[in-house]
């Protein structure tokens, strides 16, 4: 691969500041959830103690990209980061499913009303990212057993397929009240099929494609985070009663994480 | 846009919107309307609002004031008696039934303004009773002329218009071809208890479907759990009839006219309907409003009450009542509330109160517990006023010990059946020979007696909400009577002599007389009625519109 | 007599500190429910319909139904007011059982009923010269049905003990914002409403609870 500068800055860099910003929208929406369950678990704190460090670390590897000791901290802390996400992920399942009283047959209503299932695995994503521009950083040029932009496309298809079953849950849980919420659902799985496509058997044509659906993912997120705030305005008594429209209406971070998974996937197609 | 507004060809009224504004309505009154509709609650709001938007010109009247929800509804219990029929009625029999807040709505939106919202199908069982059950001594219990079929289209569509949220996977009755418009609601505590419950002790246990909304639609925002659904709701998210019915039908150019007390029926000497005479606020003179057709949706208190208080020479028994059954098989749905009470905060008063969780495990004839019919069985969440007449009531309690037990308010949980009763002639709604209301109309006396069959069933229900309570970890268990909805007294049926409408809601004797409310059900179901009644109103549009199409309604 | 300390015990709240007024200004009050709340706090009606002895019972009457001895005079949730208001304008529930009279007839013969009852069986003392014990006793025979009484051949005093007298006096004392705080009730909610609703959810302007009786 041959990196390419874009405004000053080496892909590896964009990719840190990727890393800084997917794993502020997650610590977001995890506060917010968290906090409308009180912080009933100790547990619940950690996204924000993990994800601190994560944004820290990746932001100071992106301004000093040649520090290697900078470097190591971001790779411990994108592993940190992949760890709490994991746990995360067991207590979502716990607590959110298992050991509800309905049971099998009430699952699709836990996998509404609980905690987000997927969530906590976008911090996991959000570590691996980190992991992968440590390593980017340090001049590897593979990743995993993976050739860096095959890494990357990868890494996508995955992500980009969490993101969108997740949100499939929750805009199925919103009655797809605006035409607007199946376009997380339908472009973004287009783009995953061309990720992987690009990933297994490259070619010029996959190639086009999969650029032409990143950036239309982009678009689905830009569009996605002005339809939620708008969703806060829905709601009763809109953004003045914000301190509870918040708790209750759309998540104001999740619809950025696709203008950074597809963000992902245009450093590797057009900077690596 | 001002009242009065003479310029706008016709449409010279003003009626409240839903978010505070003034819409304009069209003035019918100086008119013959095709058609008049008395009631403006689940069935005539629905009737009314697909003839208007089918072309007819059409007058909805209603006793009650036009709400405005943002200005009118009040966020106290007590404040809250005027949305409820508070003119006096009287209640005998052996279990004579509360009326008023308990069942009673009266302004534009009827009950639907104060319901719980259960949005609930019959089961095709409950319209063929008598074929499947059998005979039982001393009730009529009898098939509906019409099968749940025939009304399969129109519970999905008024589903539809209500956008009822509910669960993907409906358990009970004949199962779904459409999902749900809208997804069922968070659990709160009280339904929590329920699931809880039910899974200990293996009963099928479901999210409950009701007519209030978990999403955005249109102009109006979700559910943000109140919990003041009986009085009101000020969020708009409670899809009554008010805030979906009504503003389709004056838009479609119907007449809304509150406040607007209707004393009979009149008619010609041919015996068709000729329109009505109703009150009018600030004045004491019966005004004649003139309609080709005349559909009655009082609710089965009133509606059996103006068609008895439309007796005249043609009609001495009152008007299409030839069978003499006008007013007879009145019936409502027992519906205990078992309580105890919980180490956990359940804050009952949150959320609506049928909390999300339902089972209608019992709602069908069971083998072996020597009673037909079943019940519901969901959870209700009263507010301190309402609960603490209800603990009264049913311990019996007053004193230092009721104010102390009070102080656990917060700990209680309540489950509530609707159960099956059973149509029995010597339940009647009849004209009080004495008691004359405001407007100088006989009041009506309503006559009730549990049948044998109805006891044994409650007393079924008592026992399995107490066990589904404890097994969720609930202690000092009691219950309370309650009836809820009120249904019978006009029966539908295919024989003249012994029902009042037949299946298409129309009047036997009278040809341009339809009913469209719970007075029509010649038996009770084992579901709250509301959706039923929307859907057979909706059909009865229908149906009056291919009339109307074929030279056959006038 | 038992001593303060034992009175205050007896009705000490899980929610000492939780006032539902201090929420007037917040989102959970609109325009319209704080009229209705501020007109019975500070509306409180004359007595208008009761003779004064009438008034003199039912207050003690209520007083056993809904003891407030904790209380100071003008620290109290007026009770006899709010009924004799509905009585004075009429305001029906909208229904009555065919066995009792019409409201303002029932209620001033089952007050007689209430004294003669008193005088039958405590020496011909009227209700309000007996002591709580006493006093007690008379309502819990009109409870069961069987107080003697030539008023009560008239009026049946089961019904209108259950149907009338009790449902009313606690329905009057539940709805004053008093009642509310000691039982930790959240209040009007409009426009705002509920985010934390499952078991032991608490929003920060609930009640919280200092104490639980149990």
């Amino acid at each position: 691969m041959t990196p390419i500068e874009f405004l000053g800055l080496y892909p590896f860099q964009w990719l840190a500041i990727i890393t800084a910003g997917t794993t502020l929208l997650l610590m977001v929406d995890a506060l917010v959830g968290h906090y409308r369950r009180a912080f009933a678990y100790r547990m619940q704190y950690a996204p924000t103690v993990t994800g601190t460090a994560l944004v820290v670390a990746a932001l100071l590897a992106a301004a000093f990209p040649d520090l290697p000791l900078l470097n190591q901290l971001l790779s411990w802390a994108g592993w940190l980061a992949a760890a709490t996400g994991l746990v995360g992920f067991g207590y979502h399942f716990y607590y959110g499913i298992v050991i509800k009283p309905g049971g099998m047959k009430w699952l699709l209503h836990y996998l509404m009303y609980g905690a987000p299932i997927l969530a906590p695995l976008g911090l996991t994503a959000a570590g691996v990212l980190g992991v992968i521009t440590a390593r980017g950083l340090a001049g590897e040029h593979a990743v995993f057993g993976l050739v860096m932009p095959v890494a990357l496309f990868l890494f996508v298809t995955i992500v980009l397929a969490g993101a969108i079953v997740q949100a499939g849950i929750l805009h199925y849980r919103g009655a797809f009240n605006n035409p607007a919420m199946y376009a997380p659902l339908t472009i973004p799985s287009l783009a995953m099929i061309a990720g992987a496509w690009m990933a297994l058997a490259p070619s010029t044509v996959v190639r086009a494609a999969f650029a032409v659906l990143l950036w239309m993912t982009l678009l689905v997120g830009f569009i996605g985070f002005g339809m939620h705030l708008r969703g806060l305005d829905r709601e009763m008594g809109g953004l003045y009663l914000w301190h509870v429209n918040l708790l209750e209406g759309p998540p104001q971070g999740a619809p950025g994480l696709f203008i950074a998974w597809a963000a992902i996937g245009l450093v590797g197609l057009y900077l690596l | 846009m001002t009242q009065q507004d003479q310029n706008m060809d016709g449409w010279s009224l003003s009626a409240p919107g839903i978010h505070g504004e003034l819409v304009p309505m069209r003035d019918w009154s100086r008119e013959e309307v095709d058609v008049c509709v008395v009631g403006a609650g689940a069935g005539g709001g629905v009737v009314g609002a697909k003839l208007a938007e089918a072309g007819f010109s059409v007058v909805i009247l209603d006793a009650g004031p036009h709400w405005d929800p943002m200005n009118d509804f009040i966020s106290d219990e007590h404040a809250s008696t005027k949305l409820y029929w508070t003119d006096e009625r009287i209640t005998g029999g052996d279990n004579p039934v509360e009326l008023g807040t308990n069942n009673s709505g009266r302004g534009v939106g009827g009950s639907t303004i104060h319901y719980s919202m259960v949005a609930l199908r019959a089961h095709p069982d409950h319209f063929r009773r008598r074929t499947i059950e059998g005979a039982v001594e001393n009730t009529d219990h009898r098939d509906w002329p019409l099968a749940f079929d025939d009304l399969e289209p129109y519970y999905e569509e008024v589903e539809e218009a209500l956008q009822i949220a509910g669960p993907t996977f409906y358990p009970w009755g004949k199962p779904r071809r459409k999902r749900y418009p809208q997804r069922e609601h968070e659990l709160n505590a009280s339904a929590n208890v329920l699931v809880r419950g039910c899974a200990k002790l293996g009963i099928p246990v479901a999210p409950s479907p009701i007519a209030t909304l978990s999403a955005p639609h249109e102009d109006r925002p979700p559910c943000v759990y109140r919990g003041f659904c009986n009085f009101g709701c000020t969020t708009n998210a409670k899809s009554s009839i008010l805030v979906t019915y009504i503003p389709r039908a004056i838009r479609a150019g119907a007449e809304v006219r509150g406040n607007a007390m209707v004393a009979r029926i009149t008619h010609d000497s041919r015996g068709r309907a000729t329109g009505v005479l109703h009150f009018r606020k600030g004045s004491d003179d019966l005004f004649q409003q003139r309609a080709k057709s005349v559909i009655v949706a009082g609710y089965a208190i009133e509606s059996p009450r103006l068609l008895l208080n439309s007796s005249s020479s043609l009609f001495p028994q009152g008007l299409a009542n030839s069978s003499g059954v006008v007013g007879k098989y009145f019936m409502v749905q027992s519906s205990e509330q078992v309580f105890a009470k919980f180490p956990e905060r359940i804050n009952q008063y949150k959320a609506p109160p049928p909390g999300g969780a339902i089972t209608e495990h019992f709602n069908r004839t069971m083998p072996g517990v020597g009673f037909v019919g079943g019940y519901t069985i969901e959870v209700i969440g009263p507010h301190p006023v309402d609960f603490v007449a209800k603990m009264a009531a049913g311990r019996g309690l007053w004193g230092a010990e009721l104010r102390r037990e009070m102080f656990d308010y917060n700990h209680f949980s309540a489950l509530g059946m609707v159960g099956t009763v059973m149509p029995n002639r010597k339940n009647e709604v009849k004209l009080h020979g004495t008691e004359r209301d405001r407007y100088g109309l006989p009041v009506p006396h309503v006559i009730f007696s549990y049948h044998e069959n109805d006891k044994r069933l409650i007393k079924h229900s008592i026992v399995k909400m107490k066990e589904i309570l404890e097994a969720a970890g609930g202690t000092d268990v009691w219950s309370d009577h309650r009836t809820s909805h009120l249904l019978g007294c006009c029966r539908m049926g295919d024989d003249p002599a012994d029902s009042v409408v037949n299946a298409d809601c129309r009047a036997h004797d009278v040809p341009n007389l339809f009913i469209c409310d719970g007075s029509v059900f010649p038996n009770s179901t084992g579901v709250n009625p509301s959706l039923t009644i929307q859907a057979l109103a909706a059909r009865t549009a229908d149906r009056m519109r291919d009339m109307a199409r074929r030279g056959e309604l006038w | 007599m038992r001593s303060t300390q034992e009175q205050d015990d007896e009705f000490r709240s899980s929610y000492p500190n939780y006032n539902v007024l201090d929420k007037w200004f917040s989102p959970d009050w609109d325009d319209q429910t704080r009229k209705v709340v501020r007109d019975r706090l500070e509306k409180v009606p004359p007595i208008r319909f009761f003779s004064e002895t009438e008034a003199q019972t039912l207050a003690a009457v209520a007083e056993r139904i809904m003891p407030q001895p904790d209380r100071t005079e003008s620290g109290r949730i007026p009770i006899v007011p709010w009924i004799d208001e509905k009585l004075y304008e009429d305001k029906r529930d909208g229904y009555r059982y065919e066995k009792l009279p019409p409201q303002r007839q029932a209620w001033q013969q089952g007050l007689a009923g209430i004294d003669e009852t008193a005088g039958m069986l405590f020496k011909g003392r009227r209700f309000v010269e007996l002591d709580a014990e006493s006093q007690d006793t008379v309502l819990k025979r009109i409870q069961k049905g069987d107080p003697p009484g030539e008023i009560w051949k008239q009026l049946p005093s089961q019904s209108f003990f259950e149907h009338m007298l009790l449902k009313i006096v606690v329905k009057t004392y539940y709805m004053h914002p008093i009642a509310w705080n000691e039982i930790g009730y959240n209040g009007p909610s409009s426009p705002r409403g509920h985010v934390r609703i499952w078991e032991d959810g608490l929003d920060p302007w609930e009640a919280q609870e200092e104490a639980r009786r149990r």
